[in-house]
């Protein structure tokens, strides 16, 4: 940190010719003249000054009659100097300055943080869509809006916190960890069903139940209404209200489940030879940078790439990474009975817990393989409990009001 | 000194005695000396309140010094008191 304030500041390097300093030394100190890696060679002494206390020495080597000579001078103030008739250079200074500044003005990195449900590139195109990308003026963000239109979009996501950072868009997101979600808006709207099944279970809070537990439900038919027709005392339909049909309903139905696995399959193979080219951003523009004289047939990319920053909140619209592809060729294989049952089971756990994700009660499940000539085929039925959730908004028809009174 | 030691104050502060820390054979740290007698690249003899301290070796470089401190390294052979 010394020599950056030293080296601001500006410094120099002098010998003074003189076979007997101390006075000058003594002199120096005195005098509170800071100097630094003071040496004797040969007959000379040589030392480091700063630009401001060697003003201060002319009249000590007055006092001692010495001579001193400047070797060399350091620092911003000698550099300046060296460069004023530079007018490029001035100019470089003055237009790299506006450039920084200008750039400050635009988000240029986006970072979402504590998704795990919602993939980076699925909040990301959300944010395309909405105009959000790098490049985007950090005025014309509101980060109140993008959180609300973020929570309305995507139901999953209970909490969001977005906060403009230096250049960049920072994102937090907290997602729902798997309870049904209840529809939060007022349209006016019917609950239907999205299988076909048995009602297990309805409690109504809102709307006309149209089935009752133990009824058989199929896919489409309307199992809590919107329209709440009011009747008179002869128990006649006068009016119709409408409303947003709130309730619990679980249908017992069933999942068809089929999986199938050729045993004659390609796979590939890697030979192990790779080229990596490094990669520079600038503007979305991607340049490769390196000549390679290997030419690969089949191939995979990977690249991984990050943004140039300033500080850690002032990133530049550039990008550098490295782009790896690696050569591989396509090989025939056949799995073995072992290795297709464990293929085929490991697909059907895979399933039964999505299903357990989305929030779906498993009630039973059976799946057995059934061995061919050329492939394994897994099939079975699993039964579960769901919830329906699917609102149908409905249109209100405008009904001239009937009298109340007439029979 | 006789106050000093029964109160057992630091003797650098109120007697104003230097402080001479060395590291090694290559660095040497002095405080409270009054001037420089003597410099060049085999000897640094400096005046303090207690007298002369006289350090001998090649090479020796003034680091820095100001009023009250003054750092020296080179190769040190001896100090002399």
């Amino acid at each position: 940190m010394t020599k950056l304030f030293r080296y601001f500041k500006g410094y120099l390097f002098v010998i003074i010719d003189s076979n007997a300093p101390e006075r000058f030394l003594n002199l120096c100190k005195s005098k509170d003249i800071e100097t630094w890696n003071l040496q004797n060679i040969d007959e000379e002494y040589a030392f480091y000054i700063s630009a401001k206390d060697f003003k201060k020495l002319k009249e000590i080597l007055k006092k001692t009659q010495m001579k001193l000579i400047i070797k060399k001078r350091f620092g911003l103030p000698f550099f300046m100097f060296k460069y004023r008739k530079h007018y490029s250079f001035v100019v470089g200074i003055f237009l790299s300055a506006i450039m920084l500044y200008g750039m400050s003005l635009f988000v240029w990195d986006i970072n979402i943080e504590g998704n795990l449900m919602y993939t980076d590139n699925m909040l990301l195109t959300y944010l395309n869509k909405n105009n959000i990308e790098p490049g985007i003026l950090v005025k014309e963000i509101n980060c109140n809006d993008l959180e609300s239109e973020i929570r309305s979009e995507f139901t999953d996501i209970t909490w969001v916190s977005a906060e403009i950072s230096g250049t960049r868009l920072i994102i937090h997101v907290k997602e729902n960890d798997g309870d049904v979600i209840k529809k939060s808006s007022n349209e006016i709207s019917d609950i239907v069903s999205t299988r076909n099944g048995v009602v297990t279970k309805i409690i109504t809070r809102s709307g006309v139940p149209k089935v009752k537990v133990g009824d058989a439900v199929t896919e489409g038919m309307v199992l809590v209404s919107g329209t709440v027709a009011l009747y008179n005392d002869a128990k006649e339909p006068i009016k119709s209200n409408y409303v947003c049909s709130d309730a619990d309903i679980y249908v017992n139905t069933q999942y068809d489940y089929k999986d199938e696995l050729l045993l004659k399959h390609e796979y590939k193979i890697y030979t192990g030879r790779t080229i990596t080219k490094k990669i520079c951003n600038v503007w979305g523009k991607q340049i490769e940078l390196g000549i390679s004289f290997k030419n690969f047939k089949e191939y995979d990319v990977i690249t991984e790439d990050s943004v140039v920053h300033l500080t850690d909140n002032f990133c530049l619209p550039v990008r550098t990474g490295e782009k790896v592809y690696e050569e591989y060729y396509m090989a025939e294989g056949q799995y073995s009975d072992e290795q297709a049952r464990k293929i085929l089971n490991d697909n059907y756990d895979v399933y039964l817990k999505k299903m357990k994700e989305k929030g779906i009660q498993l009630i039973a499940s059976s799946a057995k393989i059934e061995v061919t000539n050329d492939k394994y085929v897994m099939s079975g039925q699993v039964t579960v409990s769901e919830a329906m959730t699917q609102h149908v908004t409905i249109i209100p028809t405008i009904e001239p009001e009937k009298d109340a009174g007439t029979q | 000194m006789g106050i000093v030691n029964a109160l057992n104050l630091p003797k650098d502060v109120v007697l104003g005695m230097p402080v001479i820390t060395v590291t090694g054979n290559c660095e040497a740290h002095i405080e409270n000396f009054k001037s420089i007698m003597e410099y060049n690249s085999d000897c640094v003899k400096l005046m303090t309140k207690k007298g002369p301290v006289k350090i001998i070796g090649n090479r020796l470089v003034i680091d820095y010094f100001n009023s009250e401190e003054i750092h020296i390294t080179g190769f040190i052979k001896c100090i002399e008191l």
